[in-house]
């Protein structure tokens, strides 16, 4: 795998992170919500493979128009979202386990850390390759 | 996605180009480099224009923070390569210039 | 259109803002837990709830949450014998607020554990905006 695409796939996963990162962030805002299933994002290897080349919507809302930056349009297409499987119901009807969203938390910001890093030596040795 | 990989797709068209002989086209100057460079600063115009649009987007925030950062990035790429190739380009025309005929 | 970096702080600030409110809910309960009525057979002060409701957000596109409601607990006043009240009717019972301070004990340790959670994804984020904004850094 030459580096240049690797800062295509460093992009991809860095925006799936953020992505989880937000599913994460609705779960613990709905702890207290009666009713509400836990949800988490399709895992990073089938973003990668295409398999999730249609958009899914859970709601109508999450489709959104393709946003314009400078000349070309970059299309954004939010990554499907699916019940958390793991998630234990409360009497209530929530299934959201502090915890279990705290953790899911912590991985994303390691990884998250573990991308921009290497994007950034790679970004850097390229720079300084050119330079000889 | 694929805009992140096409901007940094500079390197390997470099590498594609000096299999070819170089031609004396009409202005008297050596085709092969002549090409290479005017596609280069093409090249980098274009890549310094999407960076400026991106981080103005940014700041008025149709842009996400991630899409201004890489585009910044691979700006940057694209200049250091295209200042690199140029004075290559320049010191080699030099050397030529230099030679006894 | 979705800033999947900015998003999460968002989100976890209505999360924190919701928790607020059901803080201030539970305060409210506890310090009115002696509070009766002020003539004979009066009602006692009704504990208060708050419930909540999962929200999209058109902006971001992100699931936020919401105060849906405010209302108030339907049940029953217990009655204490206390002759002397102000309140007391004419068998001498005082009706007294349907608040039990060990469930908004509880409920505010939950609330509390949630906020924090929240309060957390709130910091996460903003470290993760501030590695991506590094990364132009040379």
């Amino acid at each position: 795998m030459s580096e240049i695409q690797l800062f295509g796939i460093a992009s991809q996963q860095a925006r799936w992170l953020g992505e989880r990162q937000t599913v994460i962030a609705s779960n613990l805002a709905n702890a207290s919500t009666p009713g509400y299933k836990a949800q988490d994002v399709v895992p990073f290897s089938s973003v990668l493979n295409g398999v999730e080349a249609g958009v899914r919507v859970t709601n109508a809302r999450h489709m959104n128009v393709s946003g314009t930056v400078g000349q070309g349009g970059i299309a954004d297409s939010p990554t499907a979202t699916r019940t958390d499987p793991l998630g234990k119901t409360s009497h209530s009807g929530n299934s959201v386990s502090v915890e279990h969203e705290l953790v899911k938390g912590a991985q994303v910001a390691g990884a998250y850390s573990l991308n921009t890093n290497i994007v950034k030596a790679f970004h850097r040795m390229l720079l300084m390759s050119v330079r000889s | 996605m694929i805009d992140a990989i096409s901007k940094t797709s500079l390197l390997p068209e470099l590498q594609m180009q000096p299999a070819s002989a170089p031609t004396i086209n009409k202005s008297g100057a050596v085709g092969g480099f002549d090409s290479v460079l005017k596609s280069v600063a093409a090249d980098t115009v274009n890549s310094l224009y999407k960076s400026e649009m991106t981080a103005v987007a940014g700041i008025n925030g149709k842009a996400t923070v991630q899409q201004v950062v890489e585009q910044v990035m691979a700006a940057e790429r694209t200049l250091q390569t295209t200042i690199a190739v140029r004075d290559k380009v320049v010191s080699a025309y030099q050397e030529i210039s230099r030679m006894a005929i | 259109m979705i800033d999947s970096l900015l998003a999460p702080g968002k989100v976890a600030t209505a999360g924190m803002r919701a928790q607020s409110e059901r803080l201030l809910v539970i305060s409210e309960n506890i310090a009115n837990a002696q509070s009766v009525g002020k003539t004979p057979g009066a009602d006692p002060y009704s504990r208060k709830t708050v419930s909540f409701k999962s929200e999209v957000d058109n902006v971001s596109g992100a699931t936020m949450v919401q105060v849906a409601d405010y209302g108030t607990d339907k049940a029953p006043f217990r009655l204490e014998l206390d002759p002397g009240n102000p309140a007391a009717d004419k068998d001498g019972f005082v009706k007294m607020p349907n608040v039990n301070l060990m469930v908004e004990m509880a409920d505010m340790r939950e609330a509390n554990r949630v906020y924090q959670a929240n309060l957390q994804v709130f910091r996460q984020a903003r470290e993760l905006v501030s590695m991506t904004i590094d990364l132009m850094r040379t």
